[in-house]
């Protein structure tokens, strides 16, 4: 069975966004702000997208979010609550589960995350400065999805970036690592001129051992040049150890006052 | 096969490379494009001022940001404009219509919502302004925008988001202070509570800006709800600001900042007169039917840019000279300006600067050396249609060159008019004098 667990990322009337209700894991650890930083409100209201995010512990997670606006209904209450400020309220709800390579959020799993999500908002709202954050337990998850790295723990090497809210991708399919930027073509003169030194090379040696292994003139026993062989195919060369394998992209220019 | 055979193969070879060289030579003389002399290093001279605006939770800063780039995305009241990517650009008319829509009822009268702390994010905004055909991008603004509680909380929400803005303060070329129009308004009413909040709002802003080394501002927003304090606009300023200065950490603050430089006290209204009021509850509401029509929301980022392009030009105006002494440099190692590049050694002549001053040349101060060499040796030798072109090609950088330049002085004169306007209106505006104490 593969577990996932609500949350909730509001605010309040006065306070301001914080996670309301986290995965039990993710609490335990102390690590649900990656949550808050990760979860970015959606322009298509009530509609699931799935986004990637792993923990500055290194777990990694698959997180279904859902944006939806607080209604009246939502609070119990005659009219749509506002904040203090007379803005609108939103829930930024879903759940997660253990880095999957594929997620379908099923209606099941998102209506049980959200009535998870609907009844820690309605405390949160009655007492905001009262409410502690609530640990959301594991329910199984219904939504079709590939196996999981088992029970969410470290993957790969722990993250020690200097990213302290753990890291997040959003979207469809992970993004792989950028390929090794392919070696610099070697000039075609380059190439031409150590082309002909070669050439030159060989007829040297060849001169000087002799050519022209024909039957009627058989091989001076002196020379002690081993055969050369037609190479047919050039092998890829590997860069030697310690060498970068060619010119890679500069990192984003970080914006300056001097231009650029 | 005999040895001649050979040696005929090895020349025919030989043959071939030099043939390649001479092809390849020829190529890059003749029909290649490339940008014209002197666009490279224009380009590579565009400052990016980082402003920050600091602000809690729903004191406007959104609303600021969306009108500022509604007063500024077209070259209306000045001759620059703001340009933003394009998804930037719809978010931003995003906010501005759901702030402006006063037309319907129900949640179509909403407010855009609070910024999450996940929304965390950047504008890079691009100053350009027109002439002669031509479009000029003079500046670049770095501005981020985020949720209020950022700079307030201290838990695990937020964390990254709060580091990022930590971070862009620090490296910030300018700092604005925003004050909660709606909060002062509270406090002046003798709202119970009212300067408890005020007071914390300076609490967490004056620490941060009193560690700045860049130029500070403050903002008042939601203007408008403090319109009926007194008829005269400069008076009802006049009393903002005697507030706030009674409050001795501003007022240490200010002092501090002014030993360098002018300290601004900008009100601004995102939406302008009678859009909008407070209702029993304290809320900001909408007022069915009203047009929006923001007030000095321009005035923030021209208050800073001209201080800050002033503090820069020095190092600007070496940057250039070098980089286009590079660019001149390397255009001479291709045809027309090769047969000449002999020339470059004419580099750093005060004689052919003087020369080309007293031509009227309005260029001169900002070109590099080997340019300015090339120019007087193109101007001054042979005849012939090389030596034409290469004039001719000198001759249109240095046009361009002095186009750009003329633009962007243009645009920080247009500027610099934005807060004098302001203060020739409301002299209250001006906090502190700015020169050494
Ligand atoms: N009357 C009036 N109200 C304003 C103005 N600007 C903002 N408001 C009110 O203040 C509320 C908050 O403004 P925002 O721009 O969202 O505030 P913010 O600083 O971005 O807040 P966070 O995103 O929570 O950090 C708005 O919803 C309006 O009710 C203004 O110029 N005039
Ligand atoms: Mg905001």
């Amino acid at each position: 069975m593969t577990p996932g667990w609500p949350f909730l990322i509001a605010r309040g009337r006065r306070l301001g966004y914080r996670a309301l209700l986290a995965p039990e894991p993710m609490v335990a650890d102390r690590e649900y702000g990656v949550l808050t930083d990760a979860v970015r409100p959606q322009t298509a209201r009530d509609r699931a997208s799935v986004i990637e995010v792993t923990t500055p512990g290194g777990r990694a997670y698959t997180v279904a979010q859902v944006t939806h606006r607080v209604t009246a209904a939502d609070a119990g209450e005659p009219e749509d609550p506002l904040d203090e400020h007379g803005r609108p309220l939103q829930l930024l709800y879903g759940f997660a589960c253990p880095r999957t390579s594929s997620l379908e959020p099923a209606p099941e799993d998102l209506d049980a995350a959200r009535s998870a999500a609907l009844d820690a908002y309605r405390r949160f709202l009655a007492d905001e400065e009262g409410f502690t954050l609530i640990s959301g337990p594991a329910f199984p998850l219904r939504s079709p999805h590939s196996t999981p790295a088992a029970v969410p723990g470290p993957v790969g090497p722990v993250r020690v970036g200097p990213v302290p809210g753990g890291s997040v991708s959003s979207g469809r399919p992970a993004p792989e690592p950028a390929p090794p930027s392919p070696p610099r073509p070697i000039p075609r003169v380059f190439a031409l001129l150590a082309g002909a030194v070669a050439v030159l090379l060989t007829l040297a040696l060849v001169v000087r051992c002799g050519w022209d292994p024909g039957p009627e003139q058989p091989p001076r026993p002196e020379c002690t040049a081993a055969p050369a062989t037609p190479a047919t195919s050039a092998a890829p060369v590997a860069p030697a150890k310690g060498e970068p394998p060619g010119p890679s992209a500069s990192g984003t220019p970080c914006p300056s006052v001097t231009g650029g | 096969m005999s040895v001649i055979t050979l040696v005929v193969a090895v020349a025919i070879l030989g043959a071939g490379v030099v043939a390649a060289l001479v092809r390849r030579r020829r190529r890059r003389r003749d029909g290649e494009p490339r940008a014209p002399l002197g666009q490279a290093s224009i380009e590579a001279n565009i400052p990016t001022f980082r402003i920050v605006a600091l602000g809690l939770q729903g004191s406007g800063k959104t609303l600021l940001l969306a009108s500022m780039f509604q007063e500024l995305k077209a070259p209306t009241r000045q001759s620059y404009y703001l340009s933003a990517p394009p998804a930037d650009v719809a978010r931003l008319t995003e906010w501005y219509s759901t702030m402006a829509d006063t037309s319907s009822s129900g949640s179509d009268r909403d407010w855009p919502y609070g910024t999450a702390v996940g929304d965390t994010r950047r504008f890079l905004f691009s100053v350009r302004t027109r002439s002669g055909g031509v479009v000029h991008e003079v500046l670049r603004l770095d501005y981020l925008e985020y949720a209020g509680e950022l700079l307030t909380g201290t838990d695990e929400d937020g964390a990254r988001g709060r580091e990022e803005l930590f971070a862009h303060m620090e490296s910030a070329h300018a700092l604005l202070g925003i004050l909660d129009g709606q909060r002062i308004r509270r406090h002046l009413d003798g709202h119970p509570g009212g300067w408890a909040e005020l007071d914390r709002t300076l609490n967490i802003l004056i620490p941060h800006m009193m560690n700045a080394t860049c130029p500070i501002h403050f903002v008042i927003t939601k203007w408008d709800l403090l319109d009926d304090l007194d008829e005269d606009e400069n008076a009802r300023l006049a009393i903002v600001r005697n507030m706030l200065m009674s409050n001795d950490h501003f007022r240490a603050l200010v002092g501090t900042h002014s030993r360098d430089r002018v300290v601004r006290l900008i009100p601004v209204s995102a939406v302008g007169p009678g859009f909008a009021r407070m209702d029993g509850q304290g809320h900001v509401v909408k007022v069915p039917h009203a047009q929006a029509r923001p007030v000095y929301v321009d005035v923030p980022l021209s208050a800073v840019v001209p201080d800050l392009f002033d503090q820069a030009e020095m190092r600007l105006q070496a940057e250039f000279k070098a980089a286009l002494d590079e660019e001149t440099r390397r255009r001479t190692r291709q045809s027309p300006l090769e047969s000449i590049a002999a020339a470059t050694a004419l580099a750093g002549q005060t004689a052919g600067r003087a020369l080309l001053a007293a031509l009227g040349q309005p260029a001169v101060a900002i070109m590099g050396d080997v340019f300015m060499g090339m120019y007087l040796d193109a101007r001054r030798s042979a005849t012939g249609s090389r030596a034409e072109a290469v004039g001719r090609e000198l001759g249109e950088a240095e046009e361009r060159v002095r186009r750009f330049m003329e633009a962007r002085k243009r645009v920080l004169r247009d500027m610099r008019s934005k807060p004098d306007m302001l203060e020739g209106r409301l002299p209250n505006s001006r906090l502190s004098q700015g020169w050494p104490a």
